[in-house]
């Protein structure tokens, strides 16, 4: 029962977030995303309702999205085909059971979930608050300054179990790879390059152990923001932007170095000002939130020390790729490559419109390399731990710039 | 066109042999059965601590206070640090938080919930045996 109602929780989020849909005129990418989106606006009004001191409830969470919704569903565009093949859709349905049951199983489930996204959870759903008494306990948890777009959304399944049932939420990961799944195929026009996407990031988080931590959320809202920039539709980059920058600090680099493509991209900087400026909004109100509570305001998670330590450059050199498998022995990494690789060498000239996509990624790596030079000591320990998870962003945006300079797209955005 | 829409598929089924791998060696070491903890197939020590403290939260009633003792500072951590979850509703009295010991060391929970060996202090003389340990309560806390 409690499982039950947990799960049933996860039916209203779309709901929540279809009126951020309206400019989506594909039915699936449009429920994929409203998932996205109802989280993000689950959240901000968590967030609001504890900053003006109200407890949370199911109703009175629920009833403002639910009627924002119901108002902006009649402008709704008519939903036209996107593209779609049966092999295509079997190899996707595999992709994504592979990471289900590898979290139902508990082969994926990360200990950051049980050592504090998780308790985070329960405690704002048992306060019915994002509960700054207990981030400022004596005993607070690990990571009090982490944006709390997770713990609102597992808390949020809690509001109507009352228990948590933890592989179960755990297990909720994996629909945020569904949900993107439709939408990455309606912005790149290409079922079969989404199937390799999704082939590649199941595998990827699987093997990462993203079960129940927020890797997965943040890995869905970067690329769907990503591809999004790409395929012309500012309004829902600068949406996943925002909640990008709400479910963990980690946002800010790789929005960063996508911002700085876009920039060269468009010899310009308007886009990249709509899309920062929706991205410090999200963090902003986090920001506002540590401040309205007395907390730490701001990011606590990287240290750098600006010493740097040469010394760490061979171990660099050869943990990097070990740590770069990503479940397959870094054949998504590798595949991805041979097709950019392919096309430069053919038509150069189709590149172009990947730039948004492919010049974060080395300066991902080179941001890496900065990292990992200040680290003084367990170096390949820390690498191997942190840096599967830290380079899905960057694996994602391979893929995606692939898929879009391959030209084998509906042609939904040209 | 075609051919990239192949070489699209083909990707993706090659890379799905990385995860093929991974289920045939899970299921060739592993018996399918529900999990007795988020973490039971991945990080065994963690899960022995799970399946202590769930083992024992039936014992310790909402809105009264636990502490834990464990053979280490380590242990001690991380066992507090799982609690706060599954213990979410009873107040915390750590010996030990985030490696340090606290003063007091707990004495002034009602329950102590001792990981490994089965010993309770001399405090708390009512034990309470659950797998993984035993929960002790004190008759003053």
């Amino acid at each position: 029962m409690t499982v039950l109602a947990y799960i049933a929780a996860y039916a209203l989020i779309p709901l929540f977030g279809l009126s951020l849909t309206s400019s989506i005129d594909s039915r699936s990418a449009r429920i994929g995303f409203a998932f996205l989106a109802g989280a993000l606006l689950l959240t901000i009004e968590a967030m609001l309702f504890t900053m003006v001191g109200m407890r949370w409830n199911i109703v009175g969470l629920a009833l403002p999205l639910l009627v924002a919704s119901g108002i902006l569903l009649r402008r709704q565009r008519p939903a036209a085909r996107t593209d779609r093949s049966v092999c295509a859709t079997l190899i996707i349905a595999i992709a994504l059971l592979h990471f289900l049951l590898s979290i139902i199983t508990t082969q994926s489930i990360n200990p950051d979930y049980v050592l504090f996204w998780g308790t985070k959870s329960v405690h704002f759903a048992l306060s019915r608050s994002l509960d700054a008494g207990y981030l400022m306990s004596r005993f607070a948890p690990p990571r009090i300054d982490y944006p709390p777009l997770l713990p609102v959304f597992q808390a949020w399944g809690m509001l109507f179990s009352r228990h948590m049932p933890w592989i179960t939420a755990a297990a909720m990961s994996a629909v945020w790879l569904a949900a993107a799944v439709p939408v990455i195929n309606w912005l790149t026009g290409s079922i079969h390059a989404t199937t390799f996407w999704t082939a590649a990031m199941a595998a990827s988080l699987a093997f990462c152990g993203s079960g129940g931590n927020a890797e997965a959320m943040l890995v869905m809202y970067i690329s769907v923001g990503a591809a999004a920039i790409v395929a012309g539709r500012t309004s829902i980059a600068a949406i996943a932007f925002a909640g990008a920058m709400l479910t963990k600090e980690e946002a800010l680099v790789t929005i960063g170095a996508i911002l700085i493509g876009v920039v060269i991209y468009d010899r310009g900087i308007r886009r990249a000002a709509i899309l920062a400026a929706s991205s410090a909004a999200g963090a902003s109100l986090w920001f506002a939130f540590q401040k309205r509570f007395g907390m730490h305001v701001g990011y606590d998670r990287v240290t750098l020390t600006h010493t740097f330590h040469w010394s760490n450059l061979p171990t660099i050199v050869r943990e990097m790729p070990k740590s770069l498998a990503a479940g397959c022995w870094g054949l998504s990494w590798l595949i991805a490559l041979a097709i950019i690789i392919s096309i430069a060498v053919k038509i150069p000239a189709r590149l172009k419109i990947a730039i948004p996509l492919l010049v974060p990624i080395p300066l991902l790596f080179a941001f890496f390399v900065y990292l990992y030079l200040q680290y003084e000591s367990s170096l390949a320990m820390k690498m191997w731990w942190v840096l599967p998870r830290l380079s899905m962003p960057a694996l994602s945006l391979l893929i995606l710039a692939a898929a879009f300079a391959a030209d084998d797209r509906m042609r939904a955005h040209d | 066109m075609v051919t990239m829409r192949r070489v699209w598929l083909i990707g993706a089924i090659v890379v799905l042999c990385g995860p093929l791998a991974t289920w045939s060696s899970f299921l060739r070491t592993h018996r399918l059965e529900v999990p007795a903890s988020p973490t039971e197939n991945d990080q065994p020590q963690l899960a022995a601590y799970w399946r202590f403290l769930a083992a024992a939260r039936p014992l310790v009633p909402a809105g009264s206070s636990y502490t834990i003792k464990a053979p280490t500072p380590d242990d001690e951590t991380q066992l507090f640090m799982l609690s706060a979850g599954l213990y979410a509703d009873v107040t915390p009295y750590p010996a030990t938080y985030v490696w340090q010991p606290q003063p007091g060391g707990g004495s002034e929970a009602k329950y102590v919930l001792v990981y490994g060996a089965p010993e309770c202090p001399a405090d708390a003389p009512s034990m309470h045996i659950v797998a993984g340990g035993a929960v002790c309560v004190r008759d003053k806390p």
